[in-house]
């Protein structure tokens, strides 16, 4: 198990390098960051000891080992052109509040849309199977920020009943935490569906039903468990699609999270607070790919077996 | 009975036909067709249809009641929303599509490539993929942008090269399913070229999960461009773009609603239909449900 574990650790590492090089080549190709970080007057002298300073004279090869180094060992995510300072200061302040927002998203979603979607299977082609359906579809088709922006007008001009923008009270993460997890409340709910459909006519859940086992219990440790793979999966795959959505939402709402400092950073023409913040961004992805990966272990009774089995020594001679 | 025979033998029965067929009797699926049908037209010949011009400003008339001379209301500059809605559609849908053709292109080829010749390229390029997957969509799409700019092109670019990971991934899972069946085997050894294989087997094969996979990549670029023209990069105002329309409206949100209301039904129904679209294919492409 362990070794597993260690395996998947180790397959992040050509991954997350990736991901650097791909922001080190949009990095190097936004414009010109002598300029910017110099401003309006500069020698030509002064210009190119910046550059030499800033070590871009360097070949590209020796240029990205330094950026690499620079992000693993001090989380060195450039500076400003604005504010001249670090950007890892300022993302660093915002990070807690926005895996906040987005953790109470997934996981308030992950409950709805797993109870709707089994309740959608285990009622089907009734009203309510088709009305959750569309439902899902509907809410999945609309952008997530525009759903945002017409809550908060029916809730907070219309009706008054909560505040627009700004987090001072617990009422204030209703709305985001909400608009945030309706795209993934709605593939949950059709993926839950889904597979409970499959599971729910297979014969072990006929077996169960005939030994008297209740319905409760029927769903939640016989069906669930085997529908349970693909609702993990779906779940990374929502992390990326929420962190994505996650920027924008907190633009339209005005929380101060990474993903406003991006959005403000793209309105000053600060491409190093753009770059660092997807750069932050990515790597959390990152993180949650490979424990969902170990997660599968846990879950997954053939990979544990298949690891366990590799690690068991051979004392028999295969013929 | 000699009737019947004739009427089945005269019924086209190829792959494409019976898709065809399947897909007309799916009605949701040809709900979003006609809907879509409707928006393109629409959009396409917005001169026509609309008395106003998107770009002339009527200052005394701006923020007008939603009425039947102004069904969606005005802009900030007295603009007919409506108009700039259809405009703006022209755009969005133009950015969308053509991404979209682009990384499928692409795509298809480095993944039949990387299927079909596999070894350390075919390893190269599924590792880029998935480094690609990981970083998400409209993120990526937002940092491109700042390395290219800003304008049409620069956002087609862009969007074309997020989208590039998810159909190579496609092309690649059917090419290397096809590639190891034993027919293919069995026409090398009849003979057959390399190029008469991927003409004759391959591309065929691939083709139904491509499309599948294209239209329903097209509800999702249009929901990328939108809200990357929403945050400020990609198309910038004036230009009538869905997502840049949005993005002026949310300065204006507290006293007039429409203009943030109405582009988002426009950008929800155009994917609605993408969507619908996009099961239907692969409802009517698929084997199991064949009647």
């Amino acid at each position: 198990m362990f070794r597993f574990i260690i395996k998947r650790l180790l397959l992040m590492i050509p991954v997350f390098l990736g991901v650097l090089l791909i922001v080190f080549i949009i990095n190097r190709s936004s414009g010109d960051h002598v300029a910017a970080l110099l401003g309006d007057s500069y020698t030509p002298e002064l210009y190119q000891e910046m550059r030499e300073q800033l070590g871009l004279n360097d070949p590209y090869p020796i240029q990205f080992a330094r950026y690499v180094k620079g992000v693993v060992t001090q989380f060195d995510l450039g500076t400003s052109f604005i504010t001249k300072r670090p950007v890892k200061q300022e993302i660093i302040a915002r990070l807690p509040l926005s895996i906040k927002i987005a953790a109470i998203s997934l996981v308030w979603s992950v409950f709805i849309g797993v109870i709707l979607g089994i309740i959608s299977a285990i009622k089907q082609y009734s009203v309510l199977d088709y009305s959750l359906t569309t439902l899902a579809m509907v809410f999945s088709s609309m952008p997530s920020f525009w759903i945002g922006m017409m809550m908060m007008i029916l809730f907070s001009l219309i009706l008054k009943l909560l505040p627009a923008t700004g987090l001072d009270t617990w009422k204030g993460y209703i709305l985001p935490c909400i608009t945030l997890g309706l795209h993934p409340v709605a593939s949950f709910c059709r993926m839950t569906r889904s597979t409970m459909l499959e599971v729910i006519h297979q014969d072990y859940i006929r077996t169960a039903r005939s030994k008297g086992i209740g319905q409760l219990r029927v769903i939640i440790s016989h069906a669930l468990r085997n529908a349970a793979i693909p609702i993990v999966t779906l779940l990374g795959t929502q992390m990326n699609t929420t962190i994505g959505s996650a920027a924008v939402v907190e633009s339209v709402f005005n929380i101060p999270g990474v993903g406003s400092y991006m959005i403000s950073s793209i309105g000053t023409k600060d491409y190093p607070g753009v770059q660092g913040s997807v750069l932050v961004f990515s790597m959390i992805v990152c993180l949650t790919t490979i424990i969902i990966d170990i997660l599968y272990g846990f879950l997954d009774p053939r990979i544990k077996a298949k690891y366990i089995e590799s690690g068991k020594k051979r004392n028999y001679r295969e013929t | 009975m000699a009737d019947d025979a004739i009427r089945l033998k005269k019924m086209a029965n190829g792959q494409f036909a019976v898709a065809l067929r399947q897909f007309k009797r799916n009605r949701m699926a040809m709900i979003g067709l006609v809907m879509l049908g409707i928006i393109v037209f629409a959009c396409v010949f917005q001169h026509y249809l609309t008395p106003y011009d998107y770009a002339i400003q009527d200052i005394p008339n701006r923020f007008a009641p939603i009425s039947l001379k102004h069904p969606c209301g005005t802009d900030q500059f007295g603009r007919d929303l409506f108009t700039r809605i259809l405009k703006g559609g022209q755009i969005s849908m133009l950015i969308a599509s053509t991404a979209v053709m682009f990384a499928a292109v692409v795509g298809a080829i480095l993944g039949a490539t990387a299927a079909f010749f596999g070894g350390a390229y075919e390893t190269v390029v599924m590792r880029f993929i998935d480094v690609m997957m990981s970083i998400p969509g409209l993120l990526f799409a937002a940092a491109i942008s700042t390395a290219l700019g800003d304008g049409i092109d620069k956002a087609i670019i862009a969007i074309a090269i997020t989208r590039i990971s998810n159909l190579t991934r496609i092309m690649y899972s059917s090419t290397l399913t096809i590639i190891n069946q034993e027919y293919i085997e069995a026409a090398q050894a009849g003979g057959a070229s390399t190029a008469r294989i991927i003409l004759k087997y391959i591309i065929p094969n691939c083709l139904a999960p491509m499309i599948v996979q294209i239209t329903l990549q097209l509800g999702i670029t249009i929901s990328i461009i939108c809200s990357l023209s929403f945050i400020g990069l990609g198309v910038q105002p004036p230009t009538p773009e869905w997502g840049s329309l949005l993005n002026v409206g949310k300065g204006y949100i507290r006293q007039y609603w429409p203009m943030v209301t109405f582009p988002g039904i426009a950008i929800g129904l155009t994917i609605i239909c993408c969507n619908l679209i996009g099961d239907g294919i692969r409802d009517a492409l698929d084997p199991r449900l064949k009647r």
